[in-house]
C-alpha cells in the first residue's frame, strides 16, 4: 500500500507500463495480442448526519482505478492500479497461463476468494449495486479483516455438466501484515514493506447453466498475519464461509455467513483464541429500465470483544442501508445510500452519493 | 348461393394474402462461424454464455463472439431473444466478466465487410446474423437457428 508520504514514482511506472502494454507493438504481434484498458472512475460524496470522531463529516473521493487486460495465445496478464486523491496502489498484477480445459494459472497479486464480492467486482465500483461492499469483505484500507489480496500464485476453473457448473478457486500467497491501523497487503512495488506470511484458501461454488446471476458456495481461508504494532505479534486466522446469490423476476437476493478464528499471539509469547460470526441478506429490486433500489443488513456477533479486530478501528460491526442505483447511459451510474452503521464505537446515520463510471 | 361462394373466396383470398404478408414479416436469427473450423455444436445455453464472455471450449478451440453492430434491430432481437438482457445490462455483464477473468471482452462490429472477414480468417469466431441476409458465402456455415418470428 501506498499511503501518504511514499514516494509514487514505482506506481506511476508501473501505470505507464500498463498503459504502453495496452497497444500492439507490430502489426505481427496484433494478430495474437489482444489488449483492453477501462478506467473506472468514480466520485464519492460522504455525509455524517452528526460528528463521529476520527471522521470527517463531510468528505467528497474522486478516485480511477485503471484495468488492463492481456491475451497472448494461452498467456494473460492482468492489471489494476488504483489512483484516489490518497493514495496509489496496484491493487492486481498478474501473468496467467490458460489450460487446453480452461483453467487459468495466475501468479502475482490477486483478489482471494473470499466469498461472492472480491472475485467479481473486484476494484470497479461501477459493477456494484451497493456503493460500498460488506464491511467485512470490505478492502483493507478500509477497515477489512480478512485479507482480500495475496502475493503468489491461484489457479481458476470450472467443471462443466449439463446441470450445473462447479467453479473452483485455489490460493496460495504471502497475506497481509497488520499495519498501524489496517491490514496492509504485500505490496509488488515495496516489496519489503512488512513482514508477510502464509496464506490460502479455497472457494467452491455451484451455479446453473441457464443463469448467469444465481451462485451457491463455500470458502475457507486460513492467514498468518504478523504485526509490530499494539498488542499482538501474530494472528493466525482462519475464516469458513458460505455464500448464496439467487435472482427471482426482478429481484436479486445475496446473503452470506462467515465464521472467524483468530489465533493470537501477544508480545509476551501468550497465546489465545477468539471467534466471531458475520452475516449479511442484501435485496434487490429492479423497478424500470434504469432504476435499481436496494437494501442491506449486515452484522457480527462477538466481534466487539475480538482484540484483532480491536486494531481495525474502521471495521464497521453492524450496518442497515437503503440505496438506489440510477443508470446513466450505457457505462455510467449514479447511486445514492442511506446507511446506519456502528463504527469507530459509535452509531451514526451517513448518507453516500456516488457517480461512477467505466470509460470503454 | 353464387354471391356467398365469391365472398367466402374474396375472404379466403384476403387471409391467404394477410398470411403471406405476415410470412414475408418472419426473419430467423441463425449463429454462423468461418467454414474452415470443423464442425460444432452449441447448446443454447452455450451460446448464452459465449456471449457473456464467459470462455467456451469445443474440440479443443476456445471459441470467441463477435458482436454484430451492423443492424440495430438485428441487435435488438439478439439482446431480447437470445442473452435476455436490456443493453446496458448486457454490457454490464460483459464488464464484470472481462475484470473477473482477464482477457477480452466480445469484439463488436459495426462493418459488415469486417465482421465478414473476421469469420473467414479466425475459424473460432461466432457470430449471429440474419438468416435472409447471408449471401451464399462458402466460407461461412450456420451453426443453429437461434430464434425464428416475426417482428413487431
Amino acid at each position: 500500500m501506498m499511503a501518504n508520504g511514499y514516494t509514487s514514482r514505482p506506481a506511476l511506472m508501473a501505470l505507464f507500463g500498463m498503459l504502453w502494454l495496452a497497444y500492439p507493438f507490430t502489426p505481427a504481434w496484433a494478430d495474437t495480442y489482444q489488449a483492453e484498458f477501462i478506467p473506472f472512475a468514480e466520485i464519492t460524496t460522504r455525509h455524517k448526519l452528526e460528528d463521529v470522531a476520527d471522521l470527517n463529516r463531510h468528505e467528497t473521493t474522486p478516485a480511477v482505478n485503471f484495468f488492463y487486460s492481456a491475451n497472448y495465445g494461452q498467456w494473460r496478464l492482468l492489471g489494476e492500479f488504483f489512483v484516489s486523491d490518497h493514495e496509489q496502489e496496484l491493487e492486481r498484477l498478474s501473468v496467467g497461463w490458460v489450460t487446453e480445459q480452461g483453467a487459468r494459472i495466475w501468479a502475482g497479486r490477486y483478489h482471494t476468494g473470499i466469498g461472492h464480492w472480491n472475485r467479481r467486482y473486484h476494484h470497479g465500483a461501477y459493477l456494484q449495486t451497493s456503493i460500498d461492499r460488506p464491511a467485512l469483505f470490505d478492502f483493507e484500507e478500509f477497515g477489512g479483516v480478512l485479507p482480500s489480496h495475496a502475493s503468489g500464485v491461484t489457479i481458476e476453473g470450472e467443471l462443466w455438466s449439463e446441470e450445473r457448473i462447479i467453479s473452483y478457486v485455489i490460493d496460495a500467497g504471502l497475506g497481509p501484515t497488520l499495519g498501524e491501523r489496517h491490514l496492509e497487503p504485500f505490496d509488488l512495488l515495496d516489496p519489503d514493506h512488512g513482514t508477510h506470511k502464509p496464506s490460502i484458501g479455497l472457494q467452491l461454488s455451484l451455479q446453473s447453466p441457464n443463469s448467469v446471476v444465481d451462485e451457491t458456495g463455500l470458502f475457507i481461508a486460513h492467514t498468518v498475519i504478523t504485526t509490530e504494532q499494539g498488542p499482538l505479534e501474530e494472528i493466525q486466522q482462519t475464516a469458513l464461509g458460505i455464500y448464496a446469490v439467487r435472482a427471482i423476476d426482478a429481484y436479486t437476493l445475496s446473503s452470506s455467513l462467515v465464521f472467524v478464528h483468530d489465533r493470537e499471539e501477544d508480545t509476551s509469547g501468550s497465546t489465545d483464541s477468539e471467534s466471531f460470526w458475520f452475516a449479511y441478506l442484501q435485496a434487490e429490486r429492479s423497478l424500470h429500465a434504469n432504476w435499481t433500489v436496494y437494501g442491506r443488513a449486515e452484522g457480527t456477533q462477538d466481534a466487539k470483544d475480538n482484540l484483532f479486530i480491536q486494531q481495525i478501528p474502521a471495521f464497521i460491526y453492524s450496518r442497515g442501508l437503503l440505496g438506489v442505483r440510477y443508470q446513466l447511459g450505457q457505462h455510467q451510474s449514479v447511486k445514492f445510500e442511506l446507511a446506519k452503521q456502528d463504527q469507530y464505537g459509535e452509531h451514526f446515520y451517513q448518507t453516500s452519493l456516488q457517480w461512477s463510471a467505466a470509460i470503454p | 348461393m353464387i354471391r356467398r361462394l365469391v365472398l367466402l373466396f374474396t375472404a379466403l383470398l384476403c387471409a391467404a394474402s394477410l398470411h403471406g404478408a405476415i410470412a414475408d414479416d418472419s426473419r430467423t436469427l441463425v449463429l454462423v462461424r468461418g467454414a474452415n473450423g470443423g464442425d460444432i455444436k452449441l447448446t443454447t445455453t452455450e451460446v448464452r454464455r459465449l456471449f457473456l464472455g464467459l470462455p467456451i471450449t469445443k474440440n479443443g478451440h476456445t471459441l470467441s463472439a463477435a458482436i454484430n453492430h451492423t443492424d440495430p434491430l438485428l441487435y435488438q432481437v439478439f439482446l431480447q431473444k437470445v442473452v435476455f438482457m436490456s443493453s446496458h445490462v448486457y454490457e454490464r455483464h460483459l464488464l464484470t466478466n472481462v475484470v473477473r477473468l482477464g482477457g477480452q471482452r466480445p469484439q463488436s462490429y459495426t462493418d459488415p465487410r469486417e465482421l465478414l472477414n473476421t469469420l473467414r480468417e479466425r475459424s473460432d469466431t461466432v457470430t449471429f446474423m440474419w438468416n435472409d441476409e447471408i449471401n451464399p458465402d462458402p466460407a461461412i456455415v450456420i451453426i443453429k437457428d437461434l430464434w425464428h418470428g416475426t417482428i413487431q
